[in-house]
């Protein structure tokens, strides 16, 4: 009967949601209990009755069965411990025999889309695949006095700064997979093939994800927080964005902005039309609402995100906060998506990664070309303005990391040094304005502080969590799960010993933020 | 054993059987579907079943002590 309720869940969720129960969905009872109201009129009350007829029914009739006992109590003793021990290896089947199993049997979750991991994996194992990425710990200090005195310190130097008069409009592009490809080999670098990143870059961005996830690089630009706090493997966006949580947008939209998302591509994609509410945007622009909007190749092309970018500019009285996110050059690549207008590389690789270079360049050059032209059009438009544009992660280029070990820019495929690694996760960063307020220089910065130094050039005032945020940035201005890397460039895999203290309040307050009980709110009110 | 025992038993070991694939069968089009899904990865069907199996154990005994409890 536990299966049977199980079914009906799932499809009352999958019917109000459109996604299935998932192992984190036992943690929002309490929301459940609130939108009961909601879900009543939703549910199927006629099936709901059916189910539990038929449970009373075989509850008599396994009551009258069981009067005769067939095991003894050792025999049944033995059953109970066997199966529990096998639920438990099973449930968290990470790091044991049950993980190998799936390895060997490439037995995979799909995050990005759970409604396809259950039809993929079936409703019990979706669930069970998901598991290790529910348990999330709570911080042993985690407390309202903790938490109210982290808010406290950084409350007092939030108070020294002061809002600039005319708060310039901030434009953020997320452009897709978006890398400096003349890393790879001096006969690509000698190409340059993006020259207005080049022009404008000021550091990289040391993403979460390499090839994909790129929820999780969202959710560390806009909300500050970071993905190497929560379970490897997890998804930000699907997994622990259920519930209001502040971020760029809000922040932004507090101060006056209209906060849009604009992406070219479809709104149940990682969740983002439910995400994006509890973050806060006060409008998303999704593929939908661009019927007109042309393709390049498979994806939409990226100049319609540029046209719409303007669009919002223009035609909007109060400053806005817009997030773009590109699509065009989503891989994979091995394809001869752009046909005659695919640029071909000079470099000498495998026919493979040739056909995979030629298409991730020709996108790779549409993307700079947009940024130029938005450029050019800010540079004579009359309002403050800022640009920032970045990759989310580097391009998944063939199986085995094909290219890039094909091309000597990473030894293997296994046990990379800390630098290789790094090397991994970083992107340009191009942060640009048009009111001649000086471009600094950042060096290597994880995306979760990319949205501190937007709040900085916009000259506004920061909420507590990103003062703590920058402050934290100071020390360890790379801080992912594999690497970080010291202000003074020293590059390490764990953190060290001295700001193990920060980075504990840094849990403290992303616990507070995501799962627990939002002191942050009333300590900072 | 007698046959009677022999049958119980291979409904105790079944029934998981039975349930995943009346579980899938109600989120996939039909039965060819299910078994399509089945054959596509065994090992996938090998873990349900265990998991489920290990379940259905313990619910049986915990029900059981508290049947004869009350």
């Amino acid at each position: 009967m536990l299966f049977v309720f199980w079914i009906i869940a799932d499809n009352e969720k999958l019917k109000i949601l459109n996604e299935p129960l998932l192992p984190w969905d036992l943690f929002f009872i309490k929301q459940l209990v609130n939108l009961l109201p909601v879900i009543y009129k939703e549910l199927n009350i006629l099936l709901v009755l059916s189910v539990l007829v038929i449970y009373c029914i075989l509850i008599f009739v396994f009551v009258k069965k069981m009067n005769g006992s067939s095991l003894q109590l050792r025999s049944r003793l033995i059953v109970v411990i066997v199966s529990v021990i096998a639920i438990l290896f099973i449930g968290s089947f990470k790091d044991n025999f049950v993980g190998r199993f799936f390895q060997q049997n490439n037995i995979t979750v799909i995050e990005w889309d759970q409604k396809i991991n259950q039809n993929t994996n079936g409703l019990v194992l979706g669930f069970l695949l998901n598991i290790p990425s529910v348990l999330i710990d709570k911080p042993n200090n985690y407390n309202r006095s903790t938490v109210e005195e982290i808010a406290h310190n950084y409350t007092e130097k939030r108070i020294q700064q002061n809002s600039t008069t005319q708060k310039p409009n901030i434009i953020v592009i997320m452009s897709e997979a978006f890398w400096d490809i003349g890393n790879l080999d001096e006969v690509l670098a000698q190409e340059n093939y993006i020259p207005n990143v080049q022009k404008l870059q000021v550091g990289t961005v040391a993403s979460p994800q390499f090839g994909g996830g790129t929820a999780n690089v969202e959710f560390e630009v806009l909300t500050g927080l970071s993905a190497n706090l929560l379970p490897a493997g997890s998804i930000a966006y699907q997994q622990y964005v259920k519930r209001e949580t502040p971020s760029l947008a809000s922040i932004l939209s507090a101060e006056g902005y209209r906060s849009i998302a604009i992406h070219t591509y479809f709104k149940w994609f990682w969740d983002r039309e439910n995400v994006y509410r509890h973050l806060g945007f006060d409008q998303f622009t999704s593929v939908t609402e661009m019927p007109d909007a042309q393709n390049k190749g498979v994806y939409v092309a990226d100049s319609e995100i540029t046209k719409e970018i303007i669009k919002e500019i223009e035609g909007n009285e109060e400053p806005v906060f817009i997030y773009a996110i590109t699509m065009q050059n989503h891989g994979s690549y091995y394809d001869h998506r752009y046909e005659d207008a695919t640029i071909k590389v000079p470099s000498e690789y495998s026919e493979e990664t040739t056909v995979t270079l030629n298409t991730y360049v020709t996108g790779l050059v549409d993307a700079d070309r947009e940024l130029g032209s938005l450029v050019n059009y800010l540079n004579t438009f009359n309002e403050p303005t800022i640009i920032v544009f970045f990759g989310d992660h580097l391009p998944f280029l063939g199986a085995d990391y094909k290219a890039y070990v094909e091309a000597g820019y990473i030894d293997n495929t296994v046990n990379w040094s800390l630098q290789d690694t790094l090397k991994m996760k970083e992107t340009p960063l191009v942060m640009w304005n048009n009111f001649g307020q000086d471009n600094k220089q950042l060096g290597a910065i994880s995306t979760s502080f990319v949205g501190v130094e937007i709040l900085e050039m916009a000259g506004l005032q920061k909420p507590v969590l990103f003062e703590f945020i920058q402050q934290f940035s100071r020390e360890l201005p790379v801080y992912t799960s594999t690497v970080k890397k010291t202000m003074a460039g020293k590059l390490m895999e764990e953190t060290p010993e001295q700001l193990l203290p920060i980075e504990e309040q840094y849990k403290i307050l992303q616990y507070d933020i995501l799962f627990g009980e939002c002191y942050i709110k009333s300590a900072t009110n | 054993m007698s046959l009677k025992k022999c049958l119980n038993w291979m409904f105790y070991f079944t029934l998981p059987l039975l349930l995943i694939v009346s579980m899938e069968m109600m989120k996939k089009e039909g039965l060819p579907e299910v078994f399509q899904w089945i054959l596509d990865k065994p090992s996938r069907l090998f873990v349900t079943y265990i998991f489920v199996l290990c379940i259905q154990s313990c619910l049986f005994i915990f029900t059981k002590i508290c049947m004869s409890c009350t």
